[in-house]
């Protein structure tokens, strides 16, 4: 008898969570194959290394964009392998609940819940993933006050207003980590005429990237490749120059969280005021967004104790509690 | 023996149709009920057993 599962199919990583045992498996959503005969030949932590370093026949790449599949085949197959990897074999087929940004259209949807299934699941169900975060950050979303959850994730960026177990106000924009990692990708480009890869913008974000001024801001040497000369170069990137980069993206991180602030009934209103917003998801790591968006809202934000994990522990949370949580899946909802 | 053959089929096909029926009509309470049930399963204290097992997992991983 297989154990069902939830799985937070994130743009940047993929969790799963098994029934009755916890988080399995958690690392990035990417998958190394053969570009001639199409086989498989890496997927997570071992295709992520290969980013940016294959010879021509290997590609690795990430099936996701802004939290859509952009390749269905590979997006399957890459299913079918975590399937395989958490004990889905072809006897045993589980019930899987997977997240996915509530923007998500009609017929993306479809793909997910068909790719899932095509892989080995017995029933496909899927959740918003602003909801399951809030579940998963253990937000009082029982009761009838306003939680503001913004999950900041790699392809997308979602703010969420939920009140007695259903969301109020839902603001989405595809925007996301992997925008502020191309936001300094063209800016070192432009800027210094060199060019670097996927990874090291991201290290470049995690090293010095913030939204707002920070203390103890360090300045990193970058190496790529000289644009006119072709040759290895060198060049120091300060603090305030990643800021200025990734600012566009910030600002539209920051407008909808906003937007969504404004849709929310005015009664809820106060309960931010006093409770606050709580930050989820990779981006929400960003130094200094946290603050930021306090700036520019007046509303106190809280970081959550488990950013990284919070959506697939409420997706977890609700295969747990298939039945009586039904009402929370996408199509289910009466 | 024909005509009690159908009204026995008759029978079980009515008690089929009441089944069904009753089953398919929501009582008063019944959305009240699923309410009060999503809701309580959404309780923090529902949702404590799912994060003490990640953090038990993440205490054994540490301890490791």
């Amino acid at each position: 008898m297989a154990r069902d599962l939830a799985i937070d199919l994130g743009t940047a990583n993929t969790l799963v969570y098994m029934k009755g045992r916890g988080i399995v498996l958690n690392e990035p959503s990417v998958i190394a194959l053969n570009r001639q005969t199409g086989e498989v030949l890496a997927t997570g932590h071992e295709a992520w290394h290969m980013i940016g370093r294959t010879p021509g026949y290997i590609v690795a790449v990430r099936p996701l964009r802004g939290g859509a599949i952009t390749d269905f085949d590979v997006t399957e197959r890459m299913i079918r392998l975590l399937l395989q990897r958490v004990g889905v074999s072809r006897f045993t087929r589980p019930k899987v609940v997977i997240c996915v940004p509530s923007a998500i259209t009609e017929v993306e949807r479809r793909a997910v819940t068909d790719a899932a299934r095509r892989a080995g699941a017995a029933d496909a169900q899927l959740i918003e993933q602003p909801m399951a975060a809030a579940i998963g950050a253990n937000l009082p979303i029982d009761e009838p006050v306003g939680n503001m959850v913004i999950d900041i994730g790699g392809g997308t960026s979602e703010t969420a207003v939920i009140s007695l177990g259903g969301i109020v106000a839902l603001e989405a924009v595809r925007v996301g980590s992997f925008d502020i990692d191309n936001a300094i990708q063209n800016y070192v480009r432009r800027e210094h005429g060199i060019a670097i890869g996927e990874r090291t913008a991201e290290e470049i974000k995690v090293a010095i990237g913030s939204a707002a001024e920070t203390p103890d801001e360090v300045e990193a040497e970058v190496s790529g490749r000289d644009l006119m000369q072709g040759l290895p170069k060198t060049v120091v990137l300060t603090p305030e120059e990643i800021r200025y980069a990734i600012d566009d993206v910030i600002t539209q991180i920051v407008q909808s969280v906003v937007r969504c602030l404004a849709k929310a009934p005015p009664e809820l209103a106060q309960d931010f005021l006093v409770r606050g917003m709580y930050l989820v998801g990779g981006g929400g790591l960003l130094r200094g967004l946290a603050e930021r968006i306090e700036r520019e809202t007046q509303v106190p934000v809280r970081m959550s104790n488990m950013p990284l994990e919070a959506v697939v522990l409420g997706a977890g949370h609700c295969i747990e509690n298939y039945d009586a949580l039904k009402r929370m899946f996408m199509g289910q909802r009466r | 023996m024909t005509a009690a053959l159908v009204v026995v089929v008759i029978v079980i096909a009515l008690v089929f149709v009441v089944l069904i029926v009753s089953r398919r009509t929501p009582t008063s309470n019944d959305g009240v009920d699923d309410f009060r049930r999503h809701l309580d399963a959404l309780s923090p204290e529902a949702r404590q057993q799912v994060i003490d097992r990640v953090q038990h997992l993440e205490e054994d991983d540490d301890g490791a």
